[in-house]
């Protein structure tokens, strides 16, 4: 579980504080979306978060430990995958890990077992020789991922890690992040699209300008009248019979030759897409969006400035 | 839990090709001191070491005899010698003899009895020297057969082979007609300064026997009692068989225990030690901690690590730690190489306490400049500004440093070589890290830009040297442990 109680963290004198006073959990077995427009707090929260960053006032507490005054013991079960990870350029990546996993008090060669493992999960088998300043940045998200996994950690901070991934990634450190949440790990995930990470996050913490603005679960976000789901279905034979299980799911539904839309729609759409293949109903292609999202997020920008 | 990424720290800072190539360079740089030894060993300390010149006037053959013996410093001899003898007077004789495997050289001149001016030249390679020795009328000598020693002692010290931090008795002499002594002994007896003989107060019987001469030359250990005072004299005395001295010398405890002069090796090391050492061992801590911690730092590598289980004292301490056992054992490894080839070229080995002193001054200066580099990756916003500064600190705390020192000086009105200007240096050399072996070695030896001096009365004394080392390996370090602890 993290607890991030009051952090604010001034970097000049000079200038206002970066946070202030950010107040938030992310409990066990939770996705907690971080969103915020780039400069809004999110990573310097996060760095705090990890123990990199000191905070000027405040405290993270991680599984009950303060990370500034207990933070050996924090940083234990704490996995950081930051947005653009930086590590030893000229180390080769088993090597590297094999070295980090040392602060963990692994041994030598379970350490030398579990980096090759690790670097094979997170889809850099074959790589493992190459030095780090050799890989993309897609490769280094997926090393620190690798690494974040070394002591199979409590907690995730992942900062902006969708950003700049191709969508086999995005589609990787998704599943990933399902398969943490399945075992109640607690996940932190920053984006400064909501679209992004609405869909996996249990509740959204909106950040702006070091403040925290507002928190929304994901059923609340559902439930906002401006945001509507569209469910776009291509079927290769749109029957009455796949006209009427549509009908039942809710919201307007327009036919236009064998592409179907249905707005307003609140549902799970993979599940549609389950119901209908056991209905033998061949899908070519099922797409779900969502509109007012980004209206959302730029109303709640705008109160808050407004208050301010 | 911190041992390991100290151990971790240590083996990735040694084994970095940055550390590594550092490493390799000191090491080839110590071989300097070779070409350094050799043009040492032309210098003056070097020369040939010549026992005094033995002579004997064979009234009825009517030959006069010389007889030398060349050795170097420890008193091995030296063969290839070029010795001429002339003699002028009503006519004029000259006769030259190269000195044997045993270093000597027998000079015989026939010639009538007559008083003849003499002078004496010995050439070696690139060295030619040249003595007047006393004319023949001016040498009465009862017996004509008797030998004589026309210039230096019989009995001298030359310096201990296995210790150059004493010496040994060496005693060159010859029986009647100048054959191999027999029957010859050495003693000697430790006396209380001032100490007045009357009389016959060097005999046998109240003196220790050293050791018998059974040849031309030998060399004894006289293996001097501890507990004895500075300032006692040791006698020495050279007894033929008839039990009447001979020969007598005698010399101070300190000259036996310690050369007055530092040896060649000493001198030579201490010149290597504080003017290439000290020069090369702040540019390796400096590159060195740049490239293991000051780089990391900055470009936000090390955050990769702080992000682990560790605190930030713990990584902090480590990666000082790390760097400072690396470039201390290439320092020392730098010095056990010196002093290796040293005593491969001159055959004796520096005075341990001096090693020692030396390698824990290394220390401080490894501990001084890698304190403040990895201080100012705190203090500094990229690694550009870092290297600039670091290499300007480098260049004018290491090459600069005298000059300014220097011209401050001039201008506070201060004269070459004068004990303000001497002072000045001493201080200044007490406030850079740098000089720091350079203030051992006023310590050790006792002289300050080729100026004798007495370093107590300039402040440089076992405990301003203990002081002054620990605030420079102290003072950055818990700086920088505060700014590493304290802010981002």
């Amino acid at each position: 579980m993290i607890e991030v109680k009051q952090a604010t963290k001034i970097f000049s004198s000079k200038q206002g504080p970066a946070i202030n006073s950010v107040s938030f959990d992310v409990k066990n077995g939770e996705v907690v979306g971080f969103v915020g427009l780039n400069g809004a707090g999110k990573t310097t929260t996060i760095r705090i978060a990890v123990g990199v960053s000191l905070p000027t006032s405040g405290t993270v507490l991680i599984d009950g430990h303060d990370m500034t005054t207990e933070k050996a013991e924090a940083s234990k079960s704490v996995g950081w995958v930051p947005e653009i990870p930086n590590f030893e350029p000229n180390a080769k990546a088993w090597m590297l890990m094999r070295y980090l996993a040392g602060f963990y008090g692994i041994d030598r060669t379970e350490a030398t077992k579990r980096s090759k493992e690790l670097l094979a999960s997170v889809g850099l088998s074959g790589f493992e020789n190459r030095k780090i300043r050799t890989y993309s940045q897609g490769m280094k998200k997926r090393f620190s991922l690798g690494v974040s996994l070394l002591s199979d950690p409590q907690n995730f901070l992942l900062d902006e890690v969708l950003n700049g991934l191709d969508p086999e990634g995005i589609h990787f450190f998704r599943e990933l992040m399902r398969g943490q949440k399945r075992v109640n790990k607690a996940i932190l995930l920053s984006s400064h699209i909501l679209t992004e990470i609405e869909n996996i996050a249990d509740r959204i913490v909106f950040i702006h300008r070091g403040h925290v603005i507002k928190t929304v679960t994901r059923e609340e976000l559902r439930a906002h009248e401006g945001i509507k789901g569209v469910l776009r279905i291509i079927l290769q034979n749109p029957d009455e019979d796949a006209i009427s299980y549509l009908k039942t799911l809710g919201g307007d539904l327009q036919v236009q030759r064998n592409e179907i839309v249905l707005s307003d729609f609140h549902g799970d759409s993979s599940q549609v897409n389950a119901e209908l293949v056991r209905k033998g109903i061949p899908v070519r292609e099922i797409k779900y969006e969502k509109t007012g999202l980004e209206e959302y997020f730029f109303d709640l920008i705008k109160g808050a400035d407004a208050r301010r | 839990m911190i041992i390991r990424p100290i151990l971790y720290d240590i083996k990735k800072t040694i084994t970095s090709k940055t550390v590594l190539i550092l490493i390799a360079i000191v090491l080839l740089i110590s071989l300097a001191i070779i070409p350094l030894t050799s043009i040492g060993s032309t210098g003056p300390q070097n020369k040939l070491f010549q026992a005094p010149i033995l002579y004997y006037h064979d009234v009825n053959l009517g030959s006069y005899h010389y007889l030398a013996y060349f050795s170097n410093r420890y008193g091995d001899p030296i063969s290839g010698v070029t010795v001429t003898v002339i003699l002028q007077g009503p006519q004029n004789y000259t006769k030259t003899i190269v000195t044997n495997s045993s270093g000597l050289a027998f000079v015989g001149i026939n010639a009538p009895n007559a008083s003849y001016y003499v002078t004496l030249k010995e050439e070696t390679p690139g060295e030619t020297f040249s003595m007047t020795l006393p004319p023949t009328a001016s040498i009465k000598t009862t017996v004509s057969r008797a030998v004589l020693a026309l210039s230096g002692q019989v009995i001298s010290t030359v310096v201990d082979k296995h210790n150059a931090s004493k010496s040994d008795v060496q005693v060159f002499y010859a029986g009647d007609y100048g054959v191999v002594p027999s029957s010859y002994s050495l003693y000697y007896k430790v006396v209380a300064t001032p100490f007045y003989c009357s009389g016959s107060c060097l005999t046998e019987a109240n003196m220790t026997k050293l050791g018998d001469l059974n040849n031309y030359r030998d060399v004894f250990d006289p293996s001097i009692p501890s507990g004895l005072s500075d300032t006692d004299e040791v006698f020495f005395a050279l007894f033929n068989q008839t039990g009447s001295a001979v020969q007598s010398s005698n010399f101070g405890l300190v000259e036996l225990r310690h050369p007055r002069q530092p040896v060649m090796e000493s001198s030579i090391a201490s010149f290597f030690f504080s003017t290439i050492l000290g020069l090369v061992i702040p540019l390796m801590a400096i590159i060195g901690s740049y490239s293991s911690y000051g780089k990391d730092r900055l470009t936000g590598v090390l955050e990769s690590v702080l992000a682990r289980p560790v605190t930030r004292l713990g990584l902090a301490t480590s990666r000082f730690l790390s760097s400072l056992i690396a470039f201390t054992i290439a320092s020392a490894a730098a010095v056990g190489v010196v002093d290796l080839l040293l005593n491969s070229i001159g055959g004796s080995f520096l005075e341990q306490s001096y090693v020692l002193a030396i390698i824990a001054g290394l220390l401080v200066e490894v501990a001084a400049f890698t304190g403040l580099i990895f201080l100012l990756s705190h203090l500094l916003k990229s690694t550009g500004a870092l290297l600039g500064i670091s290499i300007v600190f480098f260049i004018v705390l290491d090459f600069f440093w005298g000059l300014i020192i220097l011209l401050l000086t001039r201008l506070l009105g201060g004269t070459p070589g004068s004990a303000v200007e001497l002072q000045s240096t001493i201080y200044s050399d007490f406030v850079n890290p740098a000089q720091f072996l350079a203030v051992i070695n006023v310590y050790v030896f006792g002289t300050l830009n080729g100026i004798p001096i007495q370093p107590s009365d300039y402040g440089v004394t076992l405990s301003t040297i203990v002081l002054v080392g620990l605030v420079w390996a102290v003072a950055p370090l818990l700086t920088f442990l505060y700014l590493a602890v304290k802010r981002d």
